[in-house]
């Protein structure tokens, strides 16, 4: 039976998102989050961490700081528009280092296959023996924290498992017939793997980079909760790790950013959810 | 003899944009006997794979489909409402009625031994032990011809070529005796040879067992091999029906005239001939809502008159055939004389 | 038009072994055949026999073990990538699955460009204008351009493939079982335009195919091929009316429509170091199975590899 020829028609990939529940919902939580990180130096201008108000101001207490003060008298309402900033940054950053690695790797060892393939797929396996966060933790505490370091840090222990997967998509296409025509017709290997093979795979790699981030936001949050954050700037993960110690009196102050945390990775991993629906054939909307 | 298949007034609909349902079969009728070939001919997108689902209840849940009629040895399902239908056809498959697939591959479970595979259609209708079942997949397998049925009991699919893989089916499909064999493009897949032997040994078979065969092909040539009787579909509906000798020797409507036509035939002298072409394609399936006869659009022989209105079925010597026309070309001999 | 004595294509020997978990594959082995400007080779066979690694070798698409390749009287077998590049020029290619070879993502306008951007030809306008033409050329409409491969039917398809080799202007295309997924009435359409297309640009085909009807059809010369080497080849005539192999007459008794029955070859194993039809074949002797027959003339310009040709050729 052949179906309807337009089987394949694709509608366009935001539209396609924005028509599934989790993509809408994953969507709008991140623009939320989004909207924060930018409009957080207007809404709460000067620096989230002085002290400005009495220690733990429970929410709604005070209208000045709505979501009240942790034990030294910091606007919690501040630290978290300032921290979305610090979580997005490292996030986003944290993951195109990963990107750039993995995709590049995956791309050259399943392109070029042989003794290259074999270099760099040993490589990523030597990466994924060592747990990144243990791995990433090693890096910070050497590097002293910052948060290049720690950015850079997240980012070149999260990349082997796109890695993995960007290979055996090139490995699928290297060997098809579009890849052969491109060679028949001429084309460089820059042009075949740039032009034709890489846009092909660029399905697995979008809804990685979503799950990528998220790990980057966690990793970043767990990393200030024991201490190894960049001590200069808020961070969610900082805050919890702050709040820990007066987690039985005083529990909002561990709360308000971990449901920050919570919310964001969830609003990742949803989008990435709607994506593989959008990017697979099988389910594409006809 | 009565048919042992008969169906009449088939429709298949599949949902297309918003609520409508696009005609997939329109008003498909045929019946085959025991021992008896029919030959479902058309080219991609005419509904022969869709009748051959609807045959043995295998179409998708989004597919919409009716019968007036559709009788398989003695029981007529098209009286039955959905719930004994389904209960109907899952008794009937594999026993009363069996289908083979274009790829044996997909038909076969790759983590499973052939014998095993074999064994369990055996038991899947008789209670008999694993141990009489895989006795009767050894001699399942001797009938099919495989060689070193012995050892080939316990080889997994992809250890046999696509040709055996597909004896193997075949045996699994005959395993219950089955009264109807719905057999879509079988030899598609494989090489010319060893299509030719597989057939060879799906005629052999149902000459033993006087199954009934529904063969479902694009290829004119096989049915011109094969066929007793041949039905010939283009979008979706019956365009000509007829006994092979006649259909061959004098085919009736102009979209057969234009198929047999536009397959290369070795042996020509001369000048390389030029194919004649059919213009045009197949109507998709949100394509066929027109008045008039649907392949008047790519007719050579079209009439004013075949543009208003759905031509009737008119009979001729050895079965039936939609065209205004028929009776004039039935009359004719081929522009190219039939195949062999 | 008849075929011109200058040979655009000339495989000697050619060979292509690859290495696999159980030992060396033999893909092509030992194979030359020549090609004349504006003739159509048909080679034919059966899945596996390494028809399509050989066409793929002759662009150099698979790299060939042994043997030489002569495009247009240049050896290409040692050349690198950039060295080959203007003999693409000369040389190009129609694949089984315009599906597979035409990528999904680009327009066909700016898939059929992209030869020429490669090879620096025209500008933008020139390009557009040449996309035009070729639509022109294989009875496409020219809004096809802005069209994307899933938008068009599988002879459409098709069309775009051949359009894509032709861009370049090449003087010989292989064509890999180029009409096999078309369904027959398509398939004439499209054996009608390469008809057309050899006639007005004096193209020379490599026609790959498991189908001798279609061979039959469009070849001025047949090559069959099994078990990666040349078993008979000669005027295009002569095979199908007299096939003098044992294989070539299974072949052509296999052709639906003719009602011949196969005798049953069971299903061995190829016998290394004899005969690749040695152990399917009813005439098969001790000597079938010890030793490889050589492709040698056996007159009327037609050539066989086996070990029976006296009685082949007398029968």
């Amino acid at each position: 039976m052949s179906g309807p020829a337009d089987a394949f028609a694709r509608a366009p990939l935001l539209l396609s998102v924005l028509h599934r529940p989790a993509g809408a919902a994953g969507l709008a939580v991140l623009a939320l989050v989004g909207l924060a990180a930018l409009s957080a130096g207007l809404l709460s201008p000067g620096d989230p961490l002085d002290m400005v108000a009495l220690p733990f101001l429970w929410p709604g207490t005070d209208w000045a700081h709505p979501l009240g003060t942790d034990m030294l008298g910091r606007d919690l309402a501040a630290g978290l528009l300032h921290g979305a900033r610090v979580s997005l940054l490292v996030g986003i950053v944290a993951a195109v280092i990963a990107l750039g690695i993995g995709v590049g790797a995956g791309a050259l060892a399943g392109f070029y296959r042989g003794r290259l393939d074999a270099v760099l797929m040993r490589a990523t396996e030597l990466f994924q023996t060592i747990p990144p966060f243990l791995f990433a933790l090693a890096i910070v505490a050497v590097l002293q924290p910052s948060l290049t370091t720690i950015t850079l840090a997240i980012g070149v222990t999260a990349w082997p498992s796109l890695a993995r997967i960007v290979r055996a998509e090139v490995l699928a296409l290297r060997d098809g017939e579009m890849v052969q025509a491109a060679v028949a017709i001429g084309a460089s290997d820059a042009r075949i793997l740039l032009l034709h093979v890489l846009p092909n795979v660029l399905g697995p790699v979008l809804v990685s980079a979503s799950i990528l981030v998220a790990t980057a936001i966690l990793t970043e949050s767990s990393l200030a909760f024991l201490g190894l954050g960049d001590p200069n700037v808020v961070s969610w993960g900082g805050m919890v790790g702050a709040g820990r110690e007066v987690l039985r009196t005083d529990w909002y102050v561990a709360a308000l950013p971990g449901l920050a945390i919570v919310a964001v990775v969830l609003g990742l991993n949803l989008l990435g959810d709607a994506l593989n629906d959008a990017l697979d054939p099988r389910r594409m909307r006809r | 003899m009565d048919p042992v298949l008969d169906v009449d007034g088939l429709f298949v609909s599949f949902p297309g944009h918003g609520r409508t349902l696009l005609p997939a079969v329109e008003d498909l009728g045929f019946a085959v006997r025991p021992g008896e070939t029919l030959a479902i001919v058309g080219e991609s997108g005419c509904g022969k794979s869709a009748t051959a689902l609807a045959l043995l209840g295998l179409l998708p849940r989004h597919a919409v489909a009716s019968a007036r009629r559709l009788r398989i040895a003695g029981t007529d399902l098209a009286e039955a409402d959905p719930q004994a239908c389904r209960e109907i056809w899952r008794r009937h498959r594999g026993g009363r009625i069996a289908m083979i697939f274009q790829e044996p591959l997909t038909s076969l479970n790759p983590v499973l031994t052939i014998g095993e595979q074999v064994a369990e259609a055996v038991r899947a209708h008789e209670a008999v032990s694993w141990r009489a079942a895989r006795g009767r997949a050894f001699d399942l397998l001797r009938r099919v011809r495989i060689p070193q049925a012995e050892q080939r009991l316990d080889a997994y699919p992809h250890q046999l070529s696509g040709g055996m893989r597909q004896r193997v089916v075949i045996a699994m499909a005959l395993a219950c005796r089955p009264a109807v064999l719905v057999a879509d493009e079988p030899t598609t897949a494989l090489d010319v040879t060893v299509q030719a032997r597989v057939l060879d040994l799906i005629a052999e078979i149902q000459e033993e067992t006087r199954t009934a065969l529904v063969l479902i092909t694009h290829d004119l040539g096989v049915v011109a091999d094969r066929a007793d009787r041949v039905l010939v579909m283009y979008a979706g509906r019956a365009v000509e029906s007829r006994a092979a000798s006649a259909l061959f020797a004098a085919p009736a409507h102009p979209y057969t005239r234009a198929l047999l036509a536009a397959r290369p035939r070795p042996g020509w002298t001369g000048a390389r001939p030029r194919l004649p072409e059919i213009p045009g394609r197949v109507p998709g399936l949100g394509e066929r809502g027109a008045a008039g006869c649907p392949f008047a659009p790519r007719c050579a022989a079209v009439l004013p008159a075949c543009r208003i209105g759905r031509p009737d079925l008119i009979v001729l010597d050895g079965g039936t055939a939609a065209c205004l026309r028929a009776g004039e070309f039935a009359a004719q001999e081929t522009p190219r004389a039939a195949f062999g | 038009m008849p075929p011109l004595a200058e040979p655009i294509l000339e495989v000697r020997d050619l060979a292509v072994h690859f290495a696999t978990p159980h030992g060396t594959l033999r893909a092509v082995d030992g194979v030359s055949l020549s090609l004349r400007r504006g003739e159509t080779l048909g080679l034919v066979g059966e899945s596996g026999c390494g028809k399509s690694t050989l066409g793929r070798a002759i662009l150099r698409l698979v790299e060939p073990t042994a043997g030489s390749i002569r495009l247009a009287g240049t050896d290409v077998t040692g050349l690198g990538r950039a060295a080959l590049r203007p003999l693409r020029r000369i040389a190009q290619m129609v694949f089984q699955d315009p599906f597979a070879s035409l990528d999904p993502r680009w327009t066909i306008g700016r898939l059929l460009a992209e030869p020429l951007v490669i090879h620096g030809i025209g500008d933008r306008a020139g390009r557009a204008a040449r996309v035009r033409d070729l639509l022109d050329r294989v009875g496409l409409p020219a809004d096809a351009a802005a069209r994307y491969p899933h938008e068009l039917s599988g002879g459409q398809r098709q069309r775009v493939g051949i359009a894509r080799a032709l861009a370049l202007d090449p003087r010989l295309i292989v064509l890999d079982e180029a009409v096999s997924a078309l369904d027959v009435s398509v398939q004439a359409q499209v054996l009608n335009l390469l008809d057309d297309l050899q006639a007005s640009l004096g193209l020379a085909y490599l026609f790959i195919s498991h189908d001798l009807a279609v061979v039959d059809h469009v070849a001025d010369r047949i090559a069959v091929m099994l078990g990666g080497r040349l078993v008979e080849t000669g005027p295009r005539a002569r095979i199908t009316a007299r096939p003098l192999h044992p294989y070539t007459q299974d072949l052509l008794d296999a052709v639906p429509g003719r009602r011949a029955r196969l005798r049953d070859d069971g299903e061995g194993e190829a016998v290394p170091g004899g005969c690749p039809f040695a152990h399917r074949c009813p005439q098969a002797s001790a000597r079938c199975r010890a030793e490889v027959p050589m492709l040698r003339p056996v007159g009327g310009e037609v050539s066989l590899a086996c070990h029976h040709v006296a009685l082949a050729a007398a029968a």
